[in-house]
Formats: C-alpha cells, structure tokens, sequence
C-alpha cells in the first residue's frame, strides 16, 4: 500500500473510531429527555411558588444550591396556578390570582416573572347562558410544541378554556360545558375544581382532564365529545355496593410522561392507580405506601418508569403519616415505592402537599421541589436523594412549578 | 366621575364598565352578580339594605365601592 494512501487508510478508520467512541449511548432515560423535548444548558433556574397571599419567584443557577427570593407578587391574593412557558419566540409566565374581594384575573409576565400586567378585563369568563361565573383558576398548561400560542386553562367550577393566541383571549370548551355529567359533579373540599390537563404529544386530537369531583375525561376528537374514564379508581365517600361509578370520583392528580402518553399515573383521593391504556382501564399501584391517601403527584422529567408523591395519612387527618415528611418515590412505574428522607424532618412533622404544590425540573439530575401548607419549601438537585429546606415561612404553599430563564 | 346619565347603581356600573371593562370585573363576575366580599355605598349608605343594583343614583350621587375585608 502506498504510503499516503495507507495514511489516509489509518485516517479513516481513527475517525471512524472517534465516532464511534464519541457516539452516546442511548438509554431510555435519553431518550425520554429528547422526547420532553427540553435542554438545560446554561440556564438560570426559576421557582415560581404560589401561596394563599402572593406569589414568590425563585432564581438560581444550575447548580439550584442557592435562591434568591423575590416577592410576594400580588400581595394578599392566592395564587393557585403558574406556569412558565418557552414554546415560540419569548418566554411567558402566568399567574391565576384571586383576590378574596376583587376576584380571580390572569396576569403575565413576559420577563419571567420579574414584573406582570396589572388586572385587566376579565379573560377567563364563561357565557351568560350557562349560569355559571368563575371562582378560581387552577390550572394553566402548555399546549402542544407545535402550536406554541395555544394554552389551556382548568378552572372552578369546572371547565377548560382554551386560548390560541398566546392567552390574550380565551374560549370555554362547549364538550364540558355542556357535558351531560355536568349537573352531577359535585365540590370536593377545595371546590368543584378542574385541576389536571394530559395532553397526547402524538396525538392533536386527544387529551384528557381530571377533576375534583367528577374524575377523568378523555376526548380523541380533539376536545368535541369527552368520555368518562374512570374504570378501577375507586370513590371511598359512596355506599359499599357504588363505589365504581362511572364518574364521580374525587381525583386528585394524573401525570404521564411524553414518551410515553399512554401510560399515566393517578393520585386519587384514596388510592394509587396506573392505567396502561390511555385510562381505559385503571390498576392499583399502592405497593409499600404508608397511605395511598394523597394530593401530589409528580412524574420524573426524564424517566417514564419514576413517580414521586407525598402520602398524607387520611381525608379525616390531612398530615403526613406518623409525623415524618417523606416523599415516596417508585422507580418501577408503581411496582414498588421507596420513602426519601435525607434531610426531611423525621419526627413531629405534620405537614399538608397540596396537588399542585409538588414539582421537577427540567436539568439533567432531576430537581425535585414541593411546598407545604405550612409555608415550608423543599428542594432536591439529585433526583429527591437528598432535600434542603429552601424557605421555612411562606405563607400556606398551593403551587409549585419550574422553568428555566436565559440562553439554551 | 361618570358624565353619563344613570337612574340607577346598575347604569352607573354598567357605564363605568364601558370607561373601564376591568374595573367592572372586579366589583361583579361575568353573570352580573356584585362580588361577595365587595359593599356598594350610593350617598353612604349600603346598597345591599336599599335595592341593591336597583338603587336610584341621583345627580351628583356619591358611590362608594369597598372591599369588606375578612378572612385570615
């Protein structure tokens, strides 16, 4: 072999070798990670934590060791739903607030979270023909990537709008409005709410909601019909021989994670389900569970297979179990369930998670954040391995969310 | 200051929601119910013990929109 050809020869195959070596290895944590479809390279970390008096924006770098505080925004006003979203060309951040006397508004904040719009007009409002008038927003999610002004908000008493222009205006979804369920869905202790809103990333015409109390409901025809989806979940509060109804259960929260939409996750008020099926079919995984009483439920970013919840010991006693804080996680999509304790109080600890108040984030090792009734907030940068307190004396935490500021 | 005329509370909160839709929204909800926790004065006295959004305004009335602060 001539010289410079045998050189290119070993060039070659060098190259082919780097590549090779270089090439990732793609587990199904990855690959999960690609289909959340984020990235966390130098970021600025946010917290946005909604309390019964205001709100508080948290901010850290990567490392999510430190916070700097900054709050309360909407002084006085609870603010049960938040969400930062980075679809499109900008940033946006969202804040239901309600005031006990001027009412519940939408505000937003285009500078993630450091200053919001005063209360405008009324947005979020249902039509003089259906009766009803808005008491609270508890839920503001993120439509699909592929339609970054298109938004969803779950409210009391129970309805999903939708806005399509980046949450200027909003529209009631008339297959709720005028489901008819409707007139046989009933307040649960915190209000007849619409709390949980699933989106299939696959799939535009499918989604599906929970609330509180009416259960699950799934439209695959893009939110025109909605089917009550609720087979195995159990509703504890009604007599022995009806405690499988259709509909009517007290749900609390269902996660899923995107790459793989079918499979979700349910918080029940009593009870522990997974539905392998899109919700056809629901299976109890209360596996080693002090308590399968709960409100939070919490999917892991990057791993279909981990759940985090915090098991509170009954609906008679709304206080973690034996007075020990502890978050349980399962990493085998229920099989089993693990407390994680590291630096949580273990003894006299009598605390509340509402179902929005636990949350991720979106960075490689998985940061873990919950807050309490008693305005205690937690954090974890290593997946819920180990938690410091970050704030000890907020007023009573109902939200928890994430979001990441600064160049990708 | 409303230069619109106005029989009653109801017209003078009809015509402050077309100066300011906002501000409407937050003294009554979409069905046009005034806020629980929100008194209307007309001339000082509480409209919820004269004939509440019925209520006459007279020219020159004074109305009073206060929060009735409560709760912990």
């Amino acid at each position: 072999m001539p010289k410079q050809v045998r050189r290119k020869a070993v060039k070659k195959a060098r190259k082919s070798a780097a590549k090779t070596s270089r090439a990732p290895k793609v587990s199904r944590v990855s690959k999960a990670r690609k289909a959340s479809g984020r990235s966390s390279r130098n970021q600025e970390a946010l917290l946005l934590v909604g309390t019964m008096k205001g709100a508080f924006v948290l901010r850290s770098d990567k490392s999510r060791k430190k916070w700097k505080i900054e709050g309360p925004h909407f002084r006085g006003e609870a603010v049960y739903a938040l969400l930062h979203d980075t679809r499109g060309n900008r940033p946006r951040t969202f804040a239901a607030t309600n005031s006990m006397h001027w009412g519940p508004t939408l505000r937003t904040s285009d500078d993630n979270g450091a200053t919001w719009s005063k209360p405008g007009p009324q947005t979020v409002r249902f039509p003089a023909d259906s009766g009803r008038a808005l008491a609270q927003i508890w839920q503001i999610a993120s439509g699909r990537r592929a339609e970054p002004d298109v938004f969803y908000c779950g409210v009391e008493p129970a309805a999903l709008f939708e806005s399509r222009d980046g949450g200027e205006s909003w529209q009631p979804n008339q297959g709720l409005l005028n489901h008819e369920h409707q007139p046989k869905w009933q307040p649960g202790g915190g209000g007849l709410c619409l709390h949980t809103i699933v989106l299939d990333p696959n799939n535009p015409r499918r989604m599906l909601i929970a609330m509180s109390t009416g259960g699950v409901y799934r439209s695959d025809d893009g939110g025109k019909s909605w089917r009550a989806r609720n087979s195995g979940v159990r509703a504890q509060f009604m007599p022995e021989d009806q405690r499988y109804p259709e509909f009517g259960q007290c749900v609390h929260k269902v996660v899923h994670h995107p790459s793989r939409p079918g499979r979700l996750f349910l918080q029940n008020h009593w009870g522990l389900y997974r539905s392998d099926d899109w919700g056809d079919n629901w299976v109890d995984i209360a596996n080693g569970v002090p308590s399968d009483f709960g409100f939070a439920m919490q999917m892991h970013p990057h791993d279909p297979d981990t759940v985090y919840i915090v098991p509170i010991e009954a609906d008679m006693f709304r206080a973690t179990p034996e007075a020990k804080l502890r978050v349980y996680r399962t990493r085998n999509a229920g099989a089993s369930w693990q407390p994680l304790t590291k630096g949580l109080p273990q003894s006299g600890a009598y605390e509340n998670v509402l179902r929005d108040a636990l949350t991720a984030d979106s960075f490689d090792s998985a940061g873990i954040y919950f807050g309490t009734r008693s305005g205690k907030l937690y954090g974890s940068s290593d997946e819920g391995a180990s938690w410091t307190e970050i704030a000890d004396a907020l007023p009573p935490i109902v939200c928890v969310k994430t979001g990441t500021a600064g160049a990708s | 200051m409303l230069d619109e005329p106005c029989k009653t509370l109801g017209d003078a909160l009809a015509a402050l929601g077309r100066k300011s839709p906002g501000a409407l929204d937050r003294i009554m909800d979409e069905q046009g119910e005034v806020r629980r926790h929100v008194n209307l004065f007309v001339n000082g006295e509480n409209v919820r013990f004269l004939d509440g959004l019925r209520t006459a305004v007279p020219n020159g009335a004074t109305i009073f929109v206060l929060a009735a602060v409560s709760g912990g």
